[in-house]
């Protein structure tokens, strides 16, 4: 018997094995917010009563996720952004982008390279990003601004479960008004928090979607045209991919949904209804 | 406490026999309807109402709790008077009515940014109501202020009337927020010399949907300060606070309806007979006494109620003819009746207010009438001077029961009275029932038939002590946890039931789960859910188009409803105020 065996069993180091292996080949789905969705029906299916009975990580499991998804859909909707529309692109041209990412983004979206050293699990990041780069206005009243600083409490919450095994302490704890004299368990929500933390990412993606959605069709229609860029001819394809990459086909699909479900309506719709003249304070 | 009672010229023309066609208000029992100089006539002071009322004039937050029809307006309103009126004092009231919440909801819900919106309507009601508060006080309000507050008054009115101008274009320059308003509140202030500004917040809990309840307190508790201080009105057993929001930390509760075992109450409640209603009315019902005080003890606390019985007493069932009257015990006994009825179907109705709670509300018209009968049971064997009005529920209370008797406790049908230790064998909560129940079901005698000096004998001797002991399973029943499950929508994309209250999500096919405006199904619901006797409901619809009661809203100047037989003036207006009440 040694002295040294007394605190735990011997470990052994087992070795990663290929992780191409282990991902998962579906095709990506078209639009972010798609994205987003599919990641959120499943945390909702798995976060059952009787699951979160049984295995009592499983509500922080959950709410690990859907920030996470939510920090993807932020990643995925600001390249798409930047890649569609110039004035984004310009206010990201003088930002450095490190090699390795530009290696490895080069053939699906270098604009995600941007963020390759980048956390969206902090809204003061995501607005930096949404606000200073991407130039979206987040005006008072467009009620943004609750959205995230709803999901800033999320956010603390992530924090706690991906660093302190869930123990709501230190800022975190105090950012959530929580009493140091209480805050000394760990999180384990009950389903309808589990709910409230989806929800709250489910809808500030869905708010700031049609944001980002509807300020981008203005540009379409009153700046991208002006710039001695603009080929007529590619007026329709461009409208589209703005279309494509906003559209919920997960939203469309319900019978409350109240927007048009291809862009060619959409496009025809928007011709009668923005003019196209050239508004130079929008940016 | 001040009450509203009836004006003298009002009861007169009852007794008389007159038609009333001229003021609608006489006949008022809600003082949000009420002019100045009406509600400080017909109100009667009791003595806790200078207690009350310096702390609804005071600094800091309060909460003023009470049932529907427990004087919490015509509270509100005396103080907001008396500060507004009194010359010395440095202080500018300000009165709010929230009472239109429900009709923004529809709007609200169909918006991505109805919080923002919500919250911009509740502090510009705010400003609006602060300005009048100041004009009150006759000082004038700075450029400055009266610029936004003009702001003000279109953004309200737009929203109310379901205007799309500000919803996706707010201007920035008036956007406010909790801290902001107590800015222009402090300047507001120093300009004109002032000290502190009161907010008087009425009917804020009353209107408000359950999200639209946390938003609120979140902002009350925000607008605190040395110079703003905020007095709300709640309901016992239903108000939603935030999760920040610490009823005794953020604002105390102050209760205002009026105990009827307090030693004062029947002399009280005499008082508002003897000296607010005309003399041939009291000559009426003080000539068998022994009626006059069943009828103050069935009102249990509520003038309001009082004053609806006595003017049911006086005046027939129908239009607005208004007969002479002979005071019968089987008269008394059927205004008391239909009181009771009145106040169940208060609680009734919140079938369709919180449509969630069907099944509760279900469970809890049993359990109420199951208190009851305990009640009976155990009067049965006692002593008239030994008699219970009271249950008292065995701790702990299933949460169901919880909630229901929050539910009864806002209809007015029952109220807490604290706790009672019974040595081993527990603790007991304890409920006090609505005398007119007790009444009405002769619930303090062994004996089918009723004998008024019996029972005012009774009341008048209840004893603290005698409880009727009680568990939650007694009055649950068996299968209570069958039985009292939440009423919720299935999911709109799959059909699978919610499976819980708070769920936001369908557990089957992850789509988001909604409910319908609550507004729309009000506005869209019959009028037979409307406080009306079956007769008329029919004699509407046999000679009206009027169907729902968005028809009676939308009725201009009641010209379907004047179509009606035996709807006059009063009726027509009175139909219109329970459509309104239906709706809020």
């Amino acid at each position: 018997m040694k002295w040294q065996d007394s605190a735990n069993l011997t470990a052994t180091l087992v070795h990663l094995s290929d992780v191409s292996s282990a991902l998962d080949s579906t095709p990506v789905p078209r639009s972010p917010i798609d994205g987003f969705h599919n990641t959120r029906i499943q945390l909702v299916q798995l976060a059952t009563i009787q699951n979160l009975a049984s295995y009592s990580y499983l509500g922080q499991l959950v709410v690990l996720g859907i920030t996470s998804a939510t920090e993807n859909y932020f990643r995925k909707i600001f390249a798409a952004i930047i890649e569609m529309c110039e004035i984004a692109r310009s206010n990201t041209a003088e930002l450095d982008i490190p090699y390795s990412a530009a290696e490895w983004y080069r053939l699906h979206s270098v604009a995600r390279a941007l963020f390759d050293k980048v956390s969206f699990s902090n809204v003061q990041e995501i607005e930096k990003w949404s606000m200073k780069y991407c130039r979206m206005d987040h005006s008072r009243g467009s009620g943004i601004r609750d959205y995230f600083s709803e999901f800033e409490k999320v956010c603390h919450l992530r924090h706690s479960i991906a660093h302190a095994s869930g123990y709501v302490v230190g800022r975190n704890a105090i950012a959530l008004g929580l009493d140091s004299a209480e805050s000394v368990g760990q999180f384990k929500p009950s389903l309808e928090m589990i709910h409230e933390c989806i929800a709250i990412c489910s809808n500030l993606v869905s708010a700031y979607n049609q944001l980002a959605f509807t300020q981008m069709i203005f540009r379409w229609a009153r700046l991208w045209k002006k710039r001695p860029t603009w080929i007529w001819e590619q007026d329709k394809e461009r409208f589209s991919k703005i279309f494509l990459a906003f559209h919920c086909t997960q939203d469309a699909k319900l019978d409350r949904f109240a927007g048009y479900k291809n862009p060619y309506q959409c496009y025809r719709s928007v011709k009668s209804t923005i003019s196209t003249d050239v508004d130079e304070n929008i940016t | 406490m001040a009450w509203l009672v009836l004006a003298q010229t009002a009861a007169l023309s009852r007794i008389s026999g007159a038609i009333m066609t001229a003021n609608a208000n006489f006949f008022e029992e809600q003082a949000e309807y009420l002019e100045k100089d009406e509600l400080l006539r017909w109100t009667v002071n009791h003595p806790k109402s200078n207690e009350i009322l310096k702390k609804l004039k005071g600094p800091g937050n309060k909460l003023l709790s009470g049932p529907r029809g427990s004087g919490k307006t015509t509270m509100i309103k005396q103080a907001y008077y008396g500060l507004a009126d009194d010359k010395k004092s440095f202080v500018i009231p300000a009165y709010v009515n929230y009472k239109k919440s429900l009709s923004i909801e529809p709007l609200l819900s169909s918006q991505s940014n109805s919080v923002f919106l919500f919250r911009q309507w509740v502090l510009h009601n705010i400003l609006s109501g602060l300005k009048i508060g100041i004009l009150d006080k006759q000082i004038k309000p700075t450029p400055a202020f009266e610029r936004i507050s003009s702001f003000s008054q279109d953004l309200i009115r737009s929203l109310e009337a379901s205007s799309s101008k500000y919803l996706n274009s707010f201007p920035d320059d008036y956007v406010l927020t909790p801290e902001l308003l107590v800015e222009l509140i402090a300047k507001e202030l120093d300009d004109n010399g002032m000290t502190r500004v009161v907010l008087f917040l009425d009917d804020a809990a009353h209107a408000f949907s359950r999200d639209q309840q946390r938003e609120f307190f979140e902002i009350f508790r925000l607008i605190r300060s040395n110079k703003v201080s905020c007095k709300a009105a709640v309901y016992p057993g239903v108000t939603e606070y935030s999760p920040n929001f610490h009823v005794g930390h953020d604002a105390d509760a102050v209760n205002i309806w009026y105990p009827p075992e307090d030693a004062d109450y029947l002399e009280f409640m005499l008082d508002i007979i003897r000296n607010r209603f005309p003399r041939e009315t009291v000559d009426v019902l003080f000539l068998k006494p022994e009626l006059s005080e069943l009828l103050c003890f069935a009102s249990f606390g509520l003038p309001r109620a009082l004053i609806v019985m006595i003017a049911r007493l006086f005046s027939d069932e129908g239009g607005d003819e208004l007969e002479p009257v002979s005071l019968t015990s089987a008269d008394v006994f059927r205004v008391i009746s239909e009181w009771h009825q009145n106040t169940m179907s208060i609680f009734q109705s919140l079938q369709r207010k919180l449509p969630r709670y069907k099944n509760f509300i279900e469970v809890g018209e049993e359990a109420f009438n199951k208190s009851i009968s305990l009640i009976k049971n155990y009067n049965s064997e006692r002593a008239i001077s030994s008699k219970s009005v009271s249950i008292g529920i065995k701790r702990p209370i299933e949460p169901e029961l919880t909630r229901i008797l929050g539910l009864l406790q806002y209809s007015g049908l029952l109220s807490e009275r604290g706790t009672r230790s019974q040595g081993d064998v527990g603790i007991y909560e304890r409920y006090v029932i609505h005398y007119a129940a007790l009444i009405d079901n002769n619930a303090l005698f062994k004996a089918k038939s009723k004998n008024p000096s019996n029972i005012v004998e009774a009341l008048k001797h209840r004893k603290v002590v005698e409880i009727t002991r009680s568990t939650s399973k007694d009055l649950l029943g068996p299968d209570y946890k069958t039985r009292c499950v939440f009423l919720l929508p299935p999911c709109s994309n799959c059909g699978e039931p919610r499976i819980t209250e708070g769920a936001q999500f369908c557990i089957k096919c992850g789509a988001s789960l909604t409910s319908v405006s609550t507004y729309t199904e009000a506005e869209n619901s019959p009028i037979s859910d409307l406080p009306l006797t079956p007769i008329r409901v029919k004699r509407i619809k046999d000679a009206s188009s009027i169907r729902t009661v968005k028809d009676i809203i939308l009725d201009h100047e009641h010209q379907e409803l004047r179509k009606v037989p035996r709807i006059g003036p009063y009726w027509a207006y009175k139909i219109f105020r329970l459509a309104e009440e239906h709706l809020s």
